[in-house]
């Protein structure tokens, strides 16, 4: 099957700075894919080259097979909901819908209209007075009415307050199960993604640390500790993301398949966000983001 | 795309919808009247053989009405570039709105063009209407003034080329600043320059002129002792009056000797007509032509022995114009130009949207 992001060696720069260098990734459909990393790491970047938005400085780029905003039909496969869920201020909900079905030909009316009375939405109701929960949800109702092969979120719930965030995401894991969706969403909260997504993407300074289902980052990744120790005796098939040592004891995380047989060693599961951390941790070791983290003393 | 365009652009449309209604009713009636008074005063002002001042009352009537209507057909292209056309896209780029219409299932390129088409054509559409009112409302005083050049811009079909440009030009700095108020002071200052541009340097040479060479005439009225006065130029240069024939424009009045050099341009001679007083002076002296010896000042010499003066060096005016049927083929001209560099500034537009990042 096609896969419905496949990136090779994809760079972005505006000016002098790159915001994505050399990201080469590829992503098998039917997944929810969380994208994480920390403000400015490139994800808002990654998601405009996808849906077209932006076009890249280096490298390639398809998504669903076909260059982004490659003409009017590949463009109706792709939904895209923007940071900050820009909308007509000035329009109403009822013209917001309108505008989904002018300018979309596969738009689902019913779906949309039945979506938005389930959020009790005032259809005269200028987008402009709407609340944040509120804009956010007619943005998804647009993107999803849409009915793409792909929708790409971009950090849609940043702006909402707890209460907002859960229904919002439970409004989207709703719609993903019913239309079967592939769905690439960024955040930059590990407890949203883990809620929603199986699949996951960390994104630090511009660079793609890991990717992969869930469930198999989390079965490969431990947390190992013992007492102190070199690191250069470990198995070649361990490989150590995240390195700790005080005085007498090592603590580490590591990625492998295979089983860790070493006794000295006490082996932890570790969460999701952990994980995370672990890779932020990794690729920015001169941001000071993790210093205690990163100091590694032979 | 078309129908959502049109929404988006429905309350500016309702407005100017309004805007001409009314205008049409105030032209409509006031012009009516005005084309009345012109059937029962001016048009049979040879029966009762007093034309001049049926003319002139003729000429004072709706004064005001008519600076607001030359002030509106003036102002109302550049209004409409300025306030519908660069906010157009720029209003989109700042609230962000551009995302959500470019990841719809509408490309880039036909946003942009049924954007442009719906509003622009909406204000060629009001401009050309405004434009035949106004045309039409002032076709009484036009034929009295015969001078059909001294309106040129404010009749017609060449406010439709303004509006064109204007509007392109505000969709055009939209595009590239992606700000409305620097787009809409960008558009402004850059639709006021290229009318000028045009206005001074295009629009005379879009013909070959026609020349006359007409007998100069100086007010000797005018010429008072021991002081200087530049004034030399035919009497009466408005067209169908005098030198210039009707609905001539005039673009330059230049005054030459008996060689044939010129010594002065639009009734301004060099250092003038000089008058030194004293007994065996040098009397009446011409720059760039000479001096006449037989008058001596004081007595101051009469008007008659003046233009003696004058008619001695053979001072004569040549006087370079458009000739009045040059007026429509200067309109199509001037509407070709505007909108070939409108088509041209979208595009641009066009260029610079689906090349440009989000």
């Amino acid at each position: 099957m096609t896969a419905v992001l496949e990136t090779t060696h994809l760079g972005k720069r505006y000016g002098r700075r790159w915001a994505l260098s050399d990201c080469s990734l590829e992503i098998p459909p039917g997944h929810v894919v969380g994208l994480v990393g920390p403000n400015g790491a490139g994800k808002t970047t990654l998601l405009h080259l996808s849906v077209g938005l932006l076009s890249p400085t280096s490298g390639g780029i398809l998504v669903l097979g076909d260059r982004p905003a490659h003409g009017a039909a590949q463009l109706a496969r792709v939904g895209f909901l923007g940071q900050e869920t820009p909308l007509y201020r000035g329009l109403s909900v009822a013209d917001h819908l309108r505008f989904g079905a002018w300018l979309n030909p596969s738009w689902d009316r019913e779906l949309a209209e039945r979506r938005v009375d389930r959020l009790g939405l005032d259809l005269g109701q200028r987008a402009g007075d709407l609340s944040g929960g509120q804009r956010a949800q007619l943005a998804l109702t647009l993107a999803i009415a849409k009915r793409p092969e792909l929708l790409i979120l971009d950090e849609p719930v940043a702006s909402l307050d707890p209460l907002a965030r859960r229904e919002f995401l439970q409004h989207l894991m709703e719609s993903v199960a019913e239309h079967e969706l592939s769905v690439v969403l960024s955040s930059h909260l590990v407890s949203d993604l883990e809620r929603v997504c199986d699949y996951l993407i960390v994104l630090v300074s511009s660079r793609v640390q890991v990717a992969g289902e869930i469930e198999s980052l989390v079965a490969s990744h431990h947390r190992l500790s013992g007492p102190r120790r070199d690191l250069g005796t470990l198995p070649e098939s361990q490989e150590v993301i995240e390195a700790h040592h005080t005085d007498r004891q090592t603590t580490l995380i590591v990625r492998t398949d295979e089983p860790i047989l070493d006794p000295r060693w006490t082996v932890e599961q570790i969460g999701l966000e952990d994980l995370v951390l672990a890779y932020m941790g990794r690729a920015a070791p001169s941001t000071g983001m993790r210093p205690a983290v990163m100091r590694v003393q032979p | 795309m078309t129908r959502f365009a049109w929404r988006e652009f429905r309350t500016q449309a309702i407005v100017a919808a309004c805007a001409v209604v009314i205008s049409a009713a105030i032209l409509g009636i006031t012009g009516a009247n005005l084309a009345h008074l012109y059937d029962t005063t001016v048009a049979n002002c040879k029966v009762n053989s007093d034309c001049s001042s049926a003319i002139s009352v003729f000429l004072s009537t709706d004064n005001q009405l008519r600076t607001a209507l030359d002030i509106l057909i003036v102002v109302l292209p550049g209004f409409l570039g300025v306030f519908w056309g660069a906010p157009l896209i720029a209003r989109e780029f700042e609230t962000g709105t551009h995302r959500l219409a470019w990841t719809q299932s509408v490309t880039r390129a036909r946003w942009l063009l049924v954007k442009v088409g719906v509003a622009g054509g909406c204000s060629l559409l009001v401009t050309g209407l405004i434009s035949l009112m106004v045309t039409w409302w002032f076709s009484p005083v036009d034929r009295v003034n015969m001078n059909a050049f001294a309106s040129f811009e404010q009749r017609d079909i060449v406010p439709i080329g303004y509006a064109a440009f204007a509007f392109a030009l505000g969709v055009v700095s939209g595009v590239v600043l992606r700000r409305t108020l620097p787009a809409m002071a960008t558009t402004l200052a850059g639709f006021v320059l290229v009318r000028l541009v045009v206005a001074e340097l295009v629009r005379p040479n879009l013909a070959a002129p026609l020349h006359a060479t007409v007998p100069n005439t100086t007010l000797a009225s005018l010429v008072s002792i021991g002081s200087s006065h530049s004034s030399l130029s035919p009497s009466d240069l408005t067209p169908g009056q005098g030198a210039l024939p009707p609905n001539a424009w005039l673009i330059s009045d230049q005054t030459i000797n008996s060689a044939g050099r010129v010594i002065g341009e639009n009734g301004f001679v060099g250092g003038g007509i000089t008058l030194i007083p004293g007994v065996g002076g040098h009397g009446l002296t011409i720059q760039g032509a000479g001096t006449c010896p037989g008058i001596n000042v004081p007595p101051l010499p009469s008007g008659a022995l003046i233009e003696k003066c004058i008619d001695r060096f053979h001072i004569r005016d040549v006087l370079t114009y458009q000739p009045g049927s040059h007026y429509w083929p200067f309109q199509w001209g001037e509407l070709a130009i505007f909108l070939v560099l409108s088509l041209i500034l979208i595009g641009l537009s066009l260029w610079f949207v689906q090349r440009r990042a989000a």
